[in-house]
């Protein structure tokens, strides 16, 4: 019964949240749709996104058994969809899971060790944010081959200065609240400040810049595909799609314009619960660009 | 009003401004009041945070925030009634024939601009003139108000003045396009007690045929230069009248208690320290010749410089300075915040430098700080049960229950409801928050509560109930106190001994009583006759005190004080004097009591 | 009394010059990275022979690029020629590397420049106005506009463009580099990278700035608010802009490289995927170390540039 009317509390305050909050509402709303999606994808596949069937070739949308059209080798673009959906939001949150975990830990380091640490992070952070990170995807890329693990590891390990930076500013400004010096005078050791006082005063600005790097990842994912050196030729990733898409532009249109969509839809499902997140914690202006 | 309505710089009537709430509905923050200020008058609009005061200044020019409106019977302002007036009307009457000035003028200034590039920006606004002349209408002008070189600062960016330098650029501003009225909200309230002093002199001085109205929240600045005051609560005027009388014989409930919770040198405290001031014991906390220097980018800054001080139990001792005068870092190096460079902090008869972490933590519990913002120092996201509890759990003392009952009751002893234990700071007001702070520093029950400003963030009345839970809580618990303040009045009411630094070393200490009533060193002097002060009939007379505090990256040789020091002789510039018994004081300066106070305060 | 006097330079040049050796140390180390990681990975050899060649095909192949010798001594090798700006010869086409960049250079330039052109044009205007006008409710509409465009990536809008503005319309030629008619959509695409988010920015420092109490005193001083926005809000808040736009540059350098090859121009990104698709390391080495500089040089120099603007860090030198 009370584990009953916590939840319940908990809902009710959740819901107080989202008043009058319409990006939180509507992006926790695509965001859960979204989810739902990819947990039921293998259920939701009409046919399997690799079977081929050329008599089937260049279907339009509305075609029968086959509702958003086949492709040029008369896949089902509907369950290409699906499955590219699974791929490229497992490897946009996994990469960003990477970059925020780095980042965090590089970022509280900075912030709670003065001194050469905090120099030598600072600067490394500088550097890293300073390069042009697809470049530097592509040629790591090119040397340890395609794949999904390869991709999540680059992008993830290039993605980590924003939450690095943005850590480290925030953790230095709740250590400089008197309530830490106060903490720090009682005698309160290091570890129980860092984890009581900072992490959670950093954490609701880390979540809203989780969703916006979500969508950045998703973003650089399927850039990577299309490119070609993302996923392995011929698998079913959205950027694959389009770039397969582009020498039937003329005669399957559609072939752009659903995987398009799709990349579209989702991002701006992370961007919707990003600026609601920051609004829900009144943290001015929107986060740091890429 | 008395004086007869042409003589009226300024006369308002029925002004009321609402704002919308989020849920829609509005709000009076000024309700249907009536104003007059005559040429020659400085009216002072006196009330806490929360009162309205500010809107009115803004609603003069119609420069209520976007959520805000304005509504108004008339404004006459010399003459012309601005009611009516458009917007493209009121351009032309702002910054000519009404000019504001803005309490924090490193903001109020275009950081990019240089100063001089925003004076003549409001001379060319209102008055044909060529670059050249408003250059030299500018430069006449900052002279006018006291800016030394003043063609150099014409060309400077507000960061490069000082704040009071700032403070009289801006005056000169606002008296470019010789405007009847003025209107300066908290021009002072940023600034130190010395300059403050300057820059209302300076106000006083500039007004010729002008009215000006004074916003303030401070009845001492009020009580200093206005002829009139009009006493604001919750957007109305509950009293108003000229200065003298209302100060000396307040008709409403409200003033009466605003003016009694103000700290003045010539009349009793609400709180008071029952007569019996302690004598200093054996000292429990001690810094012995201590020294803080910081080093920055090959530069170095002692702030604190060869200081000692103690605290015994039961005792309290004031410590008060100017910003920049190295209280804090004292404080900082007392704590353990900041590392002494050399000299010792001594906690009974043991040197702090030299135990170990937990050697200390024993030593943490017997001394205590509470800080002066209460706004951060109470972390937003914790209950008030877990930010009253936190020391007990760093101390690793007591079980869970004895725990929650002493956190039960220290809360009631400063006072604060039990239904307050799962609050969160954001619920309560900055008294109660103080209180909070307070609180979690009584927790342990120390023996020596360092205090870095403990009411300088608070309204008047907050303030009162803040010493009076403080004296309290000293008498029961025989608490040795620390207080930074820079309040010297408030000082003189419940210190014991109060000590003053300047740049980083101490320049006088004694007793209370004694030090405020006849100062021997003539920085003491000075702060004390720059003291506003709410009680009616002090005339004006300061000690001259030229100039600002020089850079304490670059002080003075000789005795520090002697660039500004009225009486300095050849020798203070080469001569550096030491802090040396004189009379009942320890006082450092060549000529100690030479500078008296203009007119020595009755006890 | 000249000499006595110490020689001290300005704290500007003091920033730039450790900005400067900061790089040439990044640089070296990135250089250092590359080269092992690319001979490590893959036998450059195997590639420059083709699938069917003998052993002795290999071997004259090896020998006749050094690649025979032990790693170390490739790479000291390697090191001399670099100081020498010798950058090897691209192992694809036979020609010297530098020459490929220095070809591939202008057009990435131009591409660039023109982008980052046409992203200004749009976004201050746009951002200035979506700034000021808070309330309104055509406001409301473009910022709502400007949030879904957002969740268009670049090269997804550029596709969009291209079936629409040239196999639909065929207005446009839809890929290769030539007249003025081919710049538009490589233009626009790459624009489309920076747009939105940098209106977003623009918009909120704009607005941020209006709320200054400096903008109080102006207003307080009769300044119209034509004479407000004009004076102080536009030009304090593009301050800024201008060291963003700077920060953004190597986020438009990674675009140009999928914009390149969408829409197969001859670039420094076009390159970049051609050369490390045959692991023609001298290419991608000396792509990479050109991209690195243009890279630095912008952010630097808009890094500057602000620092001149902004009074209160002229004299300082340092920034935050």
């Amino acid at each position: 019964m009370i584990l009953l009317s916590r939840q319940l509390s908990r809902a009710r305050r959740l819901s107080a949240a989202g008043r009058g909050n319409t990006e939180l509402v509507a992006g926790g709303a695509l965001i859960l749709l979204l989810i739902t999606l990819v947990v039921f994808a293998p259920l939701l596949m009409a046919h399997d996104p690799a079977a081929s069937n050329l008599r089937n070739r260049l279907l339009a949308i509305g075609a029968e058994s086959h509702w958003l059209g086949t492709d040029q080798l008369g896949r089902d673009i509907w369950s290409r969809l699906l499955a590219g959906l699974v791929w490229s939001t497992t490897a946009a949150i996994s990469a960003t899971l990477i970059s925020l975990f780095i980042g965090a830990f590089l970022g509280l380091s900075a912030a709670a060790s003065p001194g050469w640490p905090r120099t030598l992070i600072r600067w490394f952070t500088d550097t890293v944010i300073a390069f042009p990170g697809l470049i530097v995807a592509v040629c790591v890329i090119a040397i340890i081959g395609q794949g999904w693990l390869p991709m999540v590891l680059t992008l993830g390990f290039l993605g980590w200065p924003v939450f690095a930076r943005v850590t480290y500013a925030e953790a230095l400004s709740l250590m400089e609240r008197s309530y830490v010096t106060s903490a720090r005078l009682q005698g309160v050791s290091r570890g129980s400040i860092l984890l009581g006082h900072i992490a959670p005063g950093v954490m609701p600005t880390l979540l809203a810049m989780t969703a916006f790097n979500c969508a950045d990842m998703l973003i650089a994912e399927s850039a990577l595909s299309f490119l070609g050196i993302g996923a392995p030729l011929g698998a079913p990733t959205w950027g694959n799609m389009l770039a397969e898409s582009r020498q039937y532009l003329l005669r399957a249109p559609w072939l752009v314009f659903a995987p398009g969509i799709a990349i579209v839809v989702v991002v701006v499902a992370a961007n919707l619960l990003g600026d609601g997140l920051t609004r829900r914690y009144r943290q001015k202006g929107p986060a740091p660009l890429l | 009003m008395k004086a007869p309505p042409s003589r009226n710089v300024l006369s308002v009537r029925g002004l009321t401004v609402s704002f919308r709430k989020l849920n829609g509905e509005y709000v009076d923050v000024v309700r249907s009041i009536d104003l007059d200020v005559a040429s020659g008058e400085i009216l002072g609009l006196v009330g806490e945070s929360g009162s309205g005061k500010t809107m009115v200044g803004l609603s003069l020019l119609d420069l209520v925030p976007q959520q805000g409106v304005r509504s108004v019977e008339s404004i006459e302002l010399s003459g012309a009634d601005l009611s009516g007036f458009d917007a493209k009307q009121m351009q032309e009457v702002r910054g000519r024939d009404v000019a504001m000035i803005f309490q924090d003028p490193m903001s109020s200034f275009n950081p990019v601009r240089t100063v001089g590039a925003s004076m003549v920006e409001v001379i060319c606004r209102h008055q044909r003139k060529s670059r050249q002349e408003a250059e030299e209408l500018c430069v006449d002008a900052l002279a006018k108000v006291g800016v030394p070189a003043p063609r150099q600062r014409f060309s400077a960016y507000p960061h490069e003045l000082s704040g009071g330098l700032r403070q009289r650029v801006m005056i000169a501003m606002a008296t470019l396009n010789d405007p009847p009225l003025l209107v300066a909200d908290e021009p002072t309230t940023a600034l130190d007690a010395t300059i403050q002093a300057q820059i209302l002199d300076l106000l006083r001085q500039r007004i010729d045929q002008r009215g000006i109205i004074l916003v303030t929240h401070d009845l001492g600045v009020a009580a200093e230069i206005c002829d009139r005051i009009a006493v604001m609560q919750r957007g109305q005027f509950v009293e108003t009248g000229p200065c003298v009388e209302v100060l000396s014989r307040p008709q409403h409930e409200y003033t009466k208690k605003l003016i009694r919770s103000v700290p003045s040198f010539r009349r009793p405290y609400v709180v008071a320290r029952d007569g019996t001031r302690v004598e200093a014991g054996q000292p429990l906390l001690e810094g012995r010749d201590l020294s803080v220097t910081f080093s920055s980018r090959g530069m170095q800054l002692r702030a604190v410089k060869n200081v000692n001080i103690a605290v015994s139990r039961g005792e309290t001792v004031g410590l008060v300075g100017e910003s920049g005068s190295g209280k804090s870092t004292l404080v900082g190096a007392l704590m353990g915040i900041h590392r002494p460079t050399s000299g010792t902090v001594l906690f009974d008869g043991a040197d702090v430098a030299t135990l170990s972490g937990r050697e200390l933590k024993p030593l943490r519990r017997r001394l205590q700080l509470v800080f002066q913002d209460p706004y951060a120092s109470l972390n937003p996201r914790w209950t008030i049960r877990r930010i009253v509890g936190e020391p007990l759990r760093a101390q690793n003392v007591g079980s869970n229950n004895e725990n929650e009952a002493r956190i039960r009751e220290v809360l009631s002893l400063v006072g604060l409801p039990e239904d307050a234990l799962d609050r969160r700071p954001g619920q309560f007001s900055g008294g109660q928050r103080q209180r909070i702070a307070i609180a979690r520093a009584l927790i342990l029950e120390p023996e020596i509560l360092i205090a870095d400003e403990p009411v300088a963030a608070l309204d008047v009345s907050m303030q009162a109930q803040v010493v009076a839970l403080l004296n309290k809580l000293q008498r029961n618990l025989d608490i040795g106190y620390l207080i930074v303040a820079h309040d010297l009045a408030l000082m003189h009411h419940i210190a014991d001994r109060i000590v003053v630094m300047y740049l980083g070393e101490i320049v006088e200490e004694g007793r209370a009583e004694s030090l405020t009533r006849s100062p021997l060193h003539p920085y003491t002097t000075a702060l004390l006759s720059a003291a506003p002060d709410p009680e009616p009939g002090r005339t004006l007379n300061r000690v001259p005190m030229r100039g600002e505090q020089p850079s304490p990256l670059d002080p003075p040789s000789g005795c520090a004080f002697h660039t500004r020091c009225p009486i300095a002789a050849a020798r203070c510039r080469e001569e550096k004097p030491a802090l040396s018994q004189h009379h009942d004081r320890l006082v450092a300066c060549h000529y100690p009591g030479d500078l008296r106070l203009p007119n020595a305060k009755p006890a | 009394m000249k000499g006595d006097r110490r020689y001290r330079l300005s704290p500007l040049a003091v920033a730039g010059l450790r900005k400067l050796l900061e790089f040439l140390a990044l640089l070296g180390a990135l250089l250092t990275l590359l080269f092992f990681l690319l001979r490590v990975t893959g036998d450059p050899a195997l590639v420059l022979a083709g699938a069917d060649a003998t052993e002795e095909q290999i071997a004259a192949i090896e020998a006749q690029y050094g690649l025979d010798k032990p790693l170390i001594v490739q790479y000291l090798n390697y090191l001399s020629a670099l100081i020498r700006f010798d950058f090897g010869t691209s192992l694809e086409s036979g020609r010297p590397a530098l020459d490929v960049v220095l070809e591939a250079l202008p057009v990435t330039l131009q591409l660039t420049i023109m982008a980052m052109a046409v992203t200004i044009a749009v976004c201050l205007p746009l951002g200035a106005w979506m700034g000021i006008y808070q309330n309104r409710a055509s406001r409301r509409v473009a910022s709502l506009l400007v949030f879904l465009a957002q969740g268009v990536p670049g090269f997804v809008a550029g596709l969009f463009m291209i079936q629409l503005l040239s196999v639909q319309l065929g207005w446009l030629p839809s890929i290769g580099r030539g007249g003025v008619e081919t710049w538009i959509l490589p233009t626009l695409t790459l624009a489309s990278f920076l747009i939105p988010k940098l209106t977003r920015v623009i918009s909120t420092r704009v607005s941020e700035t209006l709320g200054k109490d400096y903008v109080r005193t102006a207003l307080a001083y009769g300044a119209s608010p034509r004479a407000v926005l004009w004076r102080h809000a536009l030009p304090n808040a593009l301050l800024g802009a201008v060291a963003l736009i700077g920060s953004q540059f190597a986020y438009l350098v990674s675009g140009s490289v999928i914009v390149e090859t969408m829409f197969a121009w001859p670039g420094l990104g076009w390159q970049l995927m051609q050369s490390t698709r045959t692991l023609d390391f001298p290419l991608v080495q000396a792509l990479a170390v050109f991209i690195a500089i243009l890279v630095f040089a912008v952010n630097n120099l808009t890094d500057l540039s602000f620092r001149f603007l902004d009074p209160r860090l002229r004299d300082s030198g340092v920034r935050r």
